[in-house]
C-alpha cells in the first residue's frame, strides 16, 4: 500500500532517525542520573503499596530510605524471581500480596504462557497500558516501519501478555491494525492477500512457516504487500542472522527486526537500525547483567544473566527481577543508540528453557508431567531438530521395567496428552527400553540440540 | 522549540489538565482528561524529565 505520509507527524518528525531521539542517544552519565532519580522512588511506592515487597524489606531490615544511588539498588535489593511472585499468587489468586493497586485499578488482565506449570497473572493499571507498548515503536522505527504502514497480527487473541503489548505498541505508533485472530495458517495467507498489510508481526518461526504452506499452494509472499516483519516470542533475526536472511527472502521484504520481552516485565529491548544487538529501553526498565553463580555484576562484553527493574508496572512491580537471560552487555553501539545494548539479543538461558513454536518449554515441566504419569521413569531425553522451517522436538522417555512392551504406545498417548494439556504445546514422544538412557553423576544431560548452528542460540550452539 | 521550551510548555499543558479536571461530574470528561494527563506525564517521563513516578494520586 502506498504511504501516503504520516498521520498527525510534523515533516521533522518523519525524518528521525530515532523514535525517541531524545532519550535512545541520551550520554550514559545523564541516564544513570535519571535512574538515580528514579529507582529509590519506586523502591518507595513498591514499599508503600505492595505487601509483598513490603514483607521482605522488613524482613532484611531495609528501609526506602536506605537506596540513595544505583549502586545501593543493585547490592541491597534482594534479587527476585518468578517464582516468588508464583508462590504468592497461588496463596491468594488471582494476585495474592504481588498486588500494589486496588483491584479497582486494574483495567486490564494478561497472563504468561504457563509453560512452567501455572501462568503468571500480570495486572495492569490504567497507566499501565498506557506505557507499555512504546518500546515497540521503537522496534518499528529501528526497522524501518512507519505510521503509515499496516500491520498483520498473525497469532490468536488471548490472554497472553506479549502480544497485547504489540497492540498497544501499534496504536502508540499510530499504524493500521489488522487482527489476525482465530485465523488458521490457511486464513492468515489469504487474509494478508487480501488486505495488503505492510507489516508482519508473528513469532520467526510462523513467519517462514506462513511461507512454507503459501508455497506448498502455489503462492509466493515474497510478491505480497508485506515490506517489513516484525518478531518476539523465541530466538528471532538478531540472534540468528541465517533466519533473518530466510524471513527476508521468504516474504521479499526490506528489512527483519524483532522486540525482547519478558511477558511478566515489558516488552522492553527493540532491535536497532543496524540488527546486531536489542537495546533495553531505559525509559521503561532498568537493568545490569549479573554472574548467575556469585550474583556480582560482570563486565562490559562478559556473558551473564539479565536482572530487570521495570518501571511501567505500577500494579505488580518487578524490582531485581532475575530473567535467566543469558546476555552480553554493551554500553555502546554504531546505531547511536545509548540505551544498553544485548549484543545478539539473549544468547542462551540459565535455566536450559528451549522455544518451540513461540511457546517456552522448560525441561523440569516435562520432567513434572512425566513424573505424575503412572509406568513411566523419570529419566527422559528432549531432542531439538529442524524441519520444514520449524523447530521440532521430540521426547524420549523410559516406560518402568515391568511395564509390558505392547503398552508402551497407549502410555506415550497418555503422555503426549498430559504434555499437550499442561505444556499447551504439541510434542513428539517416543518410548525406549527401560534403563537405556544413559545415566550421569553431575550434572544430567536432558536437551540434545540437533538443529543447524545458524537456528541456535550463540551460547546453544 | 528549545528542549527547555518543550518542557516548559509540556508541564504547562498538564497544569490545564488538571484545572479543566477538577470537580468535573461528567465521566467522560474526566477519563478523557485523565488519560489526556497519563500521556503527557509519560511524555516528559521520555524525555528524561525528573516528575514524580506516576501522574496519578498513588503514594510514592
Amino acid at each position: 500500500m502506498a504511504r501516503d505520509g504520516y498521520a498527525n507527524m510534523s515533516p521533522a518528525a518523519a525524518k528521525s532517525r530515532f523514535w525517541n531521539e531524545i532519550t535512545e542517544t541520551m550520554p550514559r552519565e545523564k541516564l544513570d542520573r535519571l535512574h538515580e532519580h528514579r529507582l529509590p522512588r519506586l523502591v518507595r511506592y513498591a514499599y508503600d503499596n505492595s505487601p509483598f515487597y513490603r514483607k521482605r524489606f522488613d524482613e532484611i531490615g531495609l528501609e526506602p530510605g536506605d537506596i540513595k544511588t544505583i549502586d545501593d539498588f543493585k547490592t541491597l535489593i534482594p534479587l527476585t524471581d518468578k517464582g516468588d511472585f508464583l508462590d504468592r499468587q497461588a496463596a491468594d489468586p488471582p494476585y495474592g500480596s504481588t498486588l500494589a493497586r486496588p483491584h479497582g485499578a486494574i483495567v486490564h488482565h494478561a497472563e504468561t504462557s504457563g509453560t512452567t506449570g501455572v501462568p503468571l497473572a500480570i495486572p495492569y493499571a490504567m497507566y499501565d497500558t498506557v506505557r507499555y507498548g512504546e518500546s515497540w515503536c521503537s522496534a518499528f522505527w529501528a526497522t524501518g516501519i512507519r505510521p503509515s504502514d499496516s500491520f498483520y497480527f498473525a497469532f490468536g487473541w488471548g490472554n497472553f501478555a506479549g502480544f497485547w503489548s504489540a497492540y498497544w505498541g501499534v496504536r502508540r505508533f499510530g499504524g493500521r491494525m489488522i487482527s489476525g485472530g482465530g485465523l488458521n495458517t490457511e486464513g492468515h495467507i489469504d487474509a494478508i492477500q487480501r488486505l495488503k498489510p505492510t507489516v508482519l508481526i508473528s513469532t520467526p518461526t510462523f513467519a517462514l512457516r506462513l511461507a512454507a504452506v503459501a508455497r506448498d499452494k502455489g503462492i509466493d509472499l515474497s510478491q505480497s504487500s508485506i515490506r517489513y516483519t516484525i518478531h518476539a516470542g523465541e530466538p528471532g533475526p538478531t540472534a540468528l542472522p541465517q533466519m533473518k536472511r530466510q524471513i527476508i527472502d521468504a516474504w521479499g521484504a526490506e528489512n527483519a527486526g524483532e522486540l525482547l520481552g519478558i511477558a511478566e516485565v515489558d516488552a522492553f529491548a527493540p532491535c536497532n537500525s543496524i540488527g546486531d544487538g536489542v537495546h533495553v529501553d531505559e525509559m521503561c526498565v532498568f537493568s545490569w547483567v549479573i554472574d548467575p553463580d556469585t550474583g556480582r555484576e560482570v563486565g562490559e562484553g562478559e556473558v551473564g544473566e539479565h536482572v530487570v527493574t521495570s518501571y511501567v508496572n505500577s500494579a505488580q512491580p518487578l524490582l531485581n527481577y532475575r530473567t535467566h537471560d543469558l546476555v552480553r552487555p554493551r554500553f555502546s553501539c554504531p546505531s547511536g543508540r545509548t540505551w544498553l545494548k544485548f549484543e545478539g539479543s539473549v544468547l542462551g538461558r540459565t535455566d536450559f528453557m528451549v522455544t518451540l513454536r513461540g511457546t517456552n518449554v522448560y525441561p523440569t515441566a516435562v520432567e513434572n508431567v512425566l513424573g505424575a504419569v503412572d509406568g513411566v521413569s523419570s529419566n527422559y531425553e528432549i531432542h531439538m531438530t529442524r524441519a520444514a522451517d520449524n523447530d521440532e522436538m521430540e521426547i524420549r522417555f523410559e516406560p518402568l521395567p515391568g511395564v509390558p512392551e505392547a503398552d508402551w504406545p497407549a502410555l506415550a498417548s497418555v503422555v503426549s496428552g498430559e504434555i499437550s494439556k499442561q505444556l499447551k504445546v504439541r510434542i513428539a514422544v517416543q518410548p525406549v527400553e527401560p534403563n537405556s538412557l544413559p545415566r550421569y553423576d553431575l550434572k544430567t544431560r536432558r536437551i540434545f540440540d540437533h538443529r543447524p548452528k545458524e537456528f541456535r542460540r550463540a551460547l546453544d550452539r | 522549540m528549545t528542549h527547555e521550551t518543550e518542557i516548559e510548555k509540556l508541564k504547562a499543558a498538564r497544569v490545564l489538565i488538571q484545572e479543566a479536571a477538577a470537580g468535573l461530574a461528567v465521566p467522560m470528561l474526566q477519563a478523557a482528561l485523565t488519560e489526556a494527563d497519563m500521556n503527557v506525564h509519560w511524555a516528559l517521563w521520555n524525555i528524561g524529565e525528573e516528575v514524580e513516578l506516576l501522574p496519578e494520586t498513588v503514594s510514592t
